[in-house]
């Protein structure tokens, strides 16, 4: 407690020190919210001049931006479908429906307070036990174990959004087969690039989930006008009251545990923290029809664990010196700029910058409820723009994200052609989110599953005597085995998009 | 016994298509990896098999559920086949030229440039929705495009693409240079 007292009071101390914590908590809020544009963008551009700042003003910029940057996509991806971020991509499931409602005050409300309270909440349990979790999880989480955790992913993702089971699968698979694309990840052969250069990188994410989300909701939108059954989406600010918070208690506590968990794991991340936490809310829900059309449970799942990731993520970076991601590894190079390695030495040598970023974060994610909530009461009113008028920026907000991210037209093609494949898979009652659910775990499920077999020496025996891959993977077999029996008893009920 | 419809038929065989396809280009990277015993083509195959086995639970429960329904006195159309009754062929027309309007302007970005093509992309794409009043066509494009191209050309210095072709190159570099 002193040496967070001791952290605050030098945070605090410092006109310099303050006016780098708001740029990075702004900065994130703004970059991350616009697509393409991403914080990864802001800390990339910062990273020439982070040599500039003292070690402990330059970590914590890097430390605020991620925190404010993973909730900051969150408020496009609820009112447009454009996810920020990758990891606000599951808050769109849910966020983007429960607008069409007239619930994004509601859906909104509930991101800022989520992702407020689960970054919070991990840099609280960043603060206290940051050697001991990061000793654990590093030791007893290897490749088998990231596998079966993608394996039990794959088989909740099938449940997520589609008209019937077998429909979600395909979508499943649909995704998990554009995720082949490219190099192989454990000899670098090509595979389906068709001699085309651009497919040997693989189809990129980014430009991938624009034309998913964002250009086939344009489209699903514009065929209403066409038909002419068009409504403008109704216009509410009302926040969710904290009785509805109180009934999802159980929701938030399982995300802050599933993001803090994921985000400890090197690799893993904020994205598939917000993934896995949505599939385990699908999973645990009484009524799993219904995400996808505007469940609050689904948009609480998402943000509470992406924004529990974000400390989690400096537990191995600070403890071990492994970085977990894109920006916890350009942490590493701030450290290297300033001739410090991350690891157990930081906190020997110095204590004192390991215990501002620590305050940093901390008191980062409770501005984000109050910046948040102002920042949702000013954007909200953009949707009184009539949707006509708005679907021409959102296409080319869309196309400059998709440029911008390798500066590659193709991007841009490519984000066209999954919208059109997109808005045709809805309209059969496929599952986009189950497309981008095997779309970002097939690469990380093959890489692990190729790891694990090696480690285990091509022996199920050995692989399935880990406790935690045999949890796992009889948890992700007891799912499909339950959705089946579920689909073949009386089938699920539909799904309209 | 109440039959597929048209769009059912089509799902199968594209599900079955796709996967044959992608198990037959399987073989052209199917070689030993030195590291790894199951090699490169592993793991595709098995989401093939995936694929193949959904899609046949889909046949099955697509047949399931048009019996029942025929049973019921209640077949549904196909929901394309619904808006061909609806609205007819001309739903189709518009549709049509609403997807394939931003496929063309992305094509044509390389070469003509952001800086050109986008007003026009914008204007079209307003008007094939339904906005035909002169004044809103010109005026909506013209905003958005100002706003978004300052925003990312001047602010945050996003080199979006000028064109190739001669004339289409000079506009784009001049409104580059006018806007920074």
């Amino acid at each position: 407690m002193e040496q967070f007292i001791a952290g605050t009071l030098t945070l605090v101390s410092s006109p310099l020190s303050i006016l780098i914590f708001f740029s990075g908590l702004f900065g994130g809020l703004l970059f991350g919210a616009i697509p393409g544009i991403n914080m990864l963008t802001l800390a990339a551009i910062f990273l020439p001049f982070s040599g500039l700042l003292s070690a402990a003003d330059a970590i914590m910029f890097y430390a605020v931006l991620y925190c404010s940057g993973t909730y900051g996509g969150a408020v496009t991806a609820i009112l447009f479908n454009i996810p920020g971020s990758p990891e606000n991509a599951p808050t769109a499931f849910d966020g983007y429906p429960m607008a069409q409602q007239g619930l994004a005050g509601k859906a909104i409300g509930a991101a800022v307070l989520c992702s407020s309270f689960g970054g919070t909440c991990s840099a609280l349990l960043m603060i206290t036990a940051t050697p001991l979790i990061a000793d654990w999880a590093v030791r007893n989480f290897g490749p088998p174990e990231i596998f079966s955790l993608v394996f039990f992913g794959i088989a909740v993702a099938s449940s997520v959004g589609a008209r019937t089971l077998w429909k979600g699968w395909l979508s499943v698979g649909f995704g998990l087969m554009i995720a082949t694309i490219g190099l192989d990840p454990v000899a670098g052969l090509q595979r389906y690039d068709f001699g085309y250069a651009y497919l040997l990188a693989g189809i990129h994410f980014i430009p991938t989930i624009l034309g998913f989300f964002a250009v086939s909701e344009v489209f699903v939108q514009a065929e209403r006008r066409v038909r002419g059954k068009f409504d403008m989406p109704k216009f509410s600010t009302h926040f969710p009251s904290l009785a509805e918070f109180w009934q999802l208690k159980v929701a938030v506590a399982r995300s802050v545990f599933v993001g803090f968990f994921a985000g400890i794991l090197p690799g893993i991340g904020a994205t598939l923290a917000a993934f896995m936490s949505y599939n385990e809310a699908v999973r645990w829900s009484k009524t799993p029809e219904k995400f996808g059309k505007g469940q609050l449970e689904g948009v609480v799942a998402s943000e509470t664990a992406n924004n529990a990731a974000t400390g989690a993520a400096m537990i191995p970076l600070l403890a071990l010196g492994l970085p977990g991601g894109a920006l916890t590894a350009m942490m590493v190079g701030v450290f290297q700029m300033h001739d410090m390695e991350p690891g157990p030495l930081v906190f020997v040598n110095s204590s004192e910058l390991v215990w501002v970023v620590f305050a940093a974060m901390f008191f980062a994610n409770i501005c984000i409820l109050g910046l948040g909530y102002v920042e949702t009461k000013t954007v909200l009113h953009l949707l009184r723009i009539p949707f006509q008028f708005l679907a021409p920026a959102i296409l080319l907000l869309a196309t400059v994200g998709a440029y911008a991210v390798r500066n590659l037209a193709m991007d841009v093609g490519v984000m066209f052609v999954a919208g059109i494949i997109a808005y045709l898979m809805r309209r059969s009652g496929y599952s986009v989110a189950g497309i981008v659910l095997g779309l970002i775990l097939g690469e990380i499920g093959e890489q692990n599953f190729a790891q694990a077999m090696q480690i285990v020496g091509y022996d199920y025996a050995a692989l399935v005597t880990r406790p935690i891959v045999a949890v796992l993977l009889l948890a992700g077999i007891a799912t499909i085995g339950t959705n089946i029996y579920r689909e073949l008893r009386g089938g699920r009920k539909g799904v309209e998009v | 016994m109440g039959k597929l419809t048209g769009g059912q038929w089509f799902e199968i065989v594209f599900w079955t298509g796709f996967a044959t396809a992608a198990y037959v280009l399987s073989f052209q990277f199917d070689r030993d990896v030195q590291m790894y015993r199951f090699g490169a083509a592993a793991w595709p195959r098995a989401v093939i098999l995936l694929i193949l086995a959904a899609a046949v639970g889909q046949l099955v429960a697509d047949v399931r559920a048009r019996k029942a329904a025929a049973a019921a006195g209640a077949l549904e159309d196909g929901y394309f086949r619904r808006m061909a009754d609806e609205h007819g062929a001309a739903f189709f027309v518009r549709m049509g030229i609403t997807l394939a309007l931003p496929l063309a302007y992305a094509a044509l970005l390389q070469n003509t440039g952001y800086y050109f093509t986008t007003p026009f992309f914008l204007a079209a794409y307003l008007y094939i929705t339904g906005e035909h009043r002169i004044k809103w066509l010109i005026i909506v494009p013209l905003a958005i495009y100002v706003v978004i191209t300052f925003i990312f050309t001047r602010l945050l210095y996003v080199g979006l693409p000028v064109g190739y072709w001669p004339g289409f190159y000079d506009f784009g570099n001049w409104i580059v240079v006018l806007i920074r």
